[in-house]
């Protein structure tokens, strides 16, 4: 029955051959290669913002509000394109199908891409609404959501066109993909109170990076895994479901971990403890998958040192800390420090983004050959990213456990005490720079990269 | 197919479990009115991103301080003087605080009032040593 309407809507779509990137694949290179540039901008604009901090004075072109909002629309919106396109890329890879329209996904990119800049542009002419992380004016973000909603339509037909009702795998990273655009919804209109504003606002801040959007990032990744034959195709399967289920049940209820002191009962403390010790079982899955790894014979592609840095942050960043903090007892002298910041360091980056670069790397260099240069230049630039992130979430955390001693064990009051942090600001601004110097190097390399690339196929084509 | 079931059931129980109390959690707060200069000064507020330097609730920047109840701790008239005639900040020796015409000052007061009504358990703590010699 539903194969006979199936019929009569949807003609069954091409094949894909295995040696080559089908269309929709190469549909996903722009994305990916966003993800690097946009990386690079957003930690030179960090590294200024961090030294700002610490010199008041120093003349700037923008204004520290401005900045800073562009900073963190930028650590939501590169890893969602980076994720967007490495999800196309990995359905068309296992399910051997073509998308519904790889011009929609090319289209899409270009939408999307004017919108972001756009969107930064107006935050760094100081409009603003105000709300950490989603400043952006209302018009900017009916145009992000219109354009992320066309995506999901061109995911939807695909399903059916290619009949993946039944494809585990995709249907997870659609409903991922779904459920961020709904999460988004509260977040167009204005709310009064500030407890709705700050709930609402966790909702994309939180969920999409620890629900919605972690579902089609640990697939993604586990499918990266088994075409690098690191992890068999069958385990990566699992693997997948049992991450899935396990990241919703605890990545939604967790999100109370937001909730503790902003206006709510108190039984979302309570709430927030529990799941947020139930998201250290997914990370551990993740590390002893990667452990198990190592044993791999395949080891061989750089892209897997992007994989074995997320793992690392996600253990340290995200299990450790981010389960320490999400303790009621110690939150509450935590909460409002510069500690939230060395996590959301550590998670955002440190797991998500490392991710999303590892899936975009490899998208842009499986099917080439890689001079020793290039190789080598990467790995500098992962150490050089790795290196800075830790020498900022270090002194991050010194930072916050400095400043709850001061505020709350010595009562010194906000002024003093942020004189007394300057010290380790300012070794945080040059983990910022030895990050922002990884960052660049590598999308300098993904360029050059690139064009090599583009005239390889043009020369090969003619 | 079985684990796709799994996986769609836990999909809806999850997003269920989470967010029915939310809704009814959030429900009394959604359906407050506040006097109309408290709400033009949330605007005020979100207009000038006061929120990227200073926490409400403890969710913000971290430039300046939180100021979730500090209409508790300075008068009125202390804080119309500091935001109508901004100071200079230190470390800072020529940067003064963003300054608001006496207007948007008072919407801004106004809000912040109705901010200190929220009960945040207690949240931030109280210093242990009290040092108000300090300060
Ligand atoms: C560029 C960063 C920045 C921005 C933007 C900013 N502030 Fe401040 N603000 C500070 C700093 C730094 C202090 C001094 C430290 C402190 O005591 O909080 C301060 C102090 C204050 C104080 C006095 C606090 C006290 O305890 O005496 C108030 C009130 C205040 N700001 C309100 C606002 C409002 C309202 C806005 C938005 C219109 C705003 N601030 C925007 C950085 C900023
Ligand atoms: C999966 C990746 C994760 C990402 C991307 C992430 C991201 C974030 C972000 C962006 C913030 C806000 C930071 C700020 O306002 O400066 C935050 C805060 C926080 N996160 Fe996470 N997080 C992740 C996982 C976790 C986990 C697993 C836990 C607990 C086990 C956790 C616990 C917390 C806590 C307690 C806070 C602080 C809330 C507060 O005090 O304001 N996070 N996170």
């Amino acid at each position: 029955m539903l194969e006979f309407f199936l019929k009569l809507f949807f003609k069954k779509g091409n094949k894909k051959d295995k040696d080559h990137d089908s269309p929709s694949q190469k549909a996903s290179y722009p994305y990916a290669l966003s993800v690097f540039t946009f990386l690079a901008l957003q930690s030179f604009l960090a590294t200024g913002g961090s030294l700002h901090l610490v010199f008041p004075d120093l003349p700037t072109p923008i204004a520290f509000t401005s900045g800073r909002a562009m900073h963190l629309n930028l650590s939501l919106l590169w890893p969602l394109l980076g994720i967007m396109g490495s999800a196309c890329y990995f359905i068309v890879e296992f399910t051997g199908n073509e998308l519904y329209t790889p011009k929609l996904i090319k289209w899409n990119f270009w939408y999307l891409l004017i919108t972001i800049l756009l969107l930064l542009a107006s935050l760094a002419l100081g409009h603003t609404e105000g709300r950490e992380y989603l400043e952006a004016p209302f018009p900017f973000k009916v145009a992000l959501l219109v354009g992320f909603l066309f995506f999901i339509l061109n995911l939807l037909i695909s399903i059916f066109k290619n009949r993946l009702l039944y494809h585990p795998e995709t249907i997870i990273m659609f409903s991922g993909f779904l459920l961020a655009s709904l999460l988004y919804l509260p977040n167009l209109f204005p709310v009064l109170h500030p407890t709705v504003d700050d709930t609402f606002r966790f909702l994309v801040v939180h969920l999409w990076e620890e629900g919605s959007l972690e579902l089609v990032a640990t697939t993604v990744a586990s499918l990266w895994l088994a075409t690098l034959k690191v992890v068999p195709l069958n385990r990566a399967k699992r693997l997948i479901l049992w991450e899935a289920i396990l990241v919703l049940f605890s990545g939604a209820l967790a999100s109370a971990h937001h909730l503790y002191w902003i206006g709510l009962p108190r039984f979302w403390q309570l709430i927030g403890a529990a799941a947020s010790a139930i998201q250290v079982i997914p990370i551990v899955l993740l590390g002893i998958t990667a452990f198990r790894s190592l044993y791999s014979s395949n080891l061989n592609h750089i892209s897997l040192y992007f994989f074995y840095s997320s793992v690392f942050w996600n253990i340290v960043g995200v299990g450790l800390l981010g389960f320490l903090l999400a303790l009621p007892p110690l939150n509450f002298y935590v909460h409002g420090t510069y500690l939230t910041s060395a996590h959301s360091h550590m998670a955002l980056f440190g797991f998500f983004g490392f991710l999303v670069l590892g899936t975009s790397y490899f998208i842009l260099t499986r099917r080439y050959s890689l001079s020793a240069a290039h190789k080598k230049r990467v790995k500098l630039s992962v150490i050089l990213l790795n290196s800075g992130l830790a020498i900022m979430s270090g002194s991050l955390i010194l930072t916050g456990l400095l400043q709850s001693y001061l505020c709350y064990v010595a009562g010194l009051n906000f002024t003093r005490t942020h004189l007394l942090l300057h010290p380790y600001l300012l070794l945080r601004a040059a983990g910022g720079a030895v990050f922002g110097a990884g960052a660049f190097l590598l999308a300098l390399e993904m360029w050059l990269h690139f064009f090599r690339l583009v005239i390889f196929q043009t020369l090969q084509h003619r | 197919m079985q684990s796709l079931g799994v996986y769609l059931i836990t999909l809806l129980v999850s997003l269920l479990l989470f967010g029915l109390p939310l809704f009814y959690s959030l429900k009394p707060l959604y359906e407050e009115t506040w006097p109309e200069e408290a709400m033009a000064g949330k605007k005020i507020w979100q207009e000038k991103g006061c929120i990227e330097c200073h926490t409400l609730l403890g969710n913000g920047g971290y430039s300046g301080g939180d100021l979730t109840f500090v209409t508790a701790t300075k008068t009125k008239e202390e804080l119309l003087a500091f935001l109508t005639s901004p100071p200079v900040l230190p470390p800072a020796k020529q940067l003064r605080h963003i300054a608001l015409d006496p207007e948007q000052a008072k919407s801004v007061i106004s809000f912040l009032e109705k901010v200190s009504e929220i009960d945040t358990h207690g949240w931030p703590p109280k210093p242990v040593r009290n040092s108000s010699a300090q300060k």
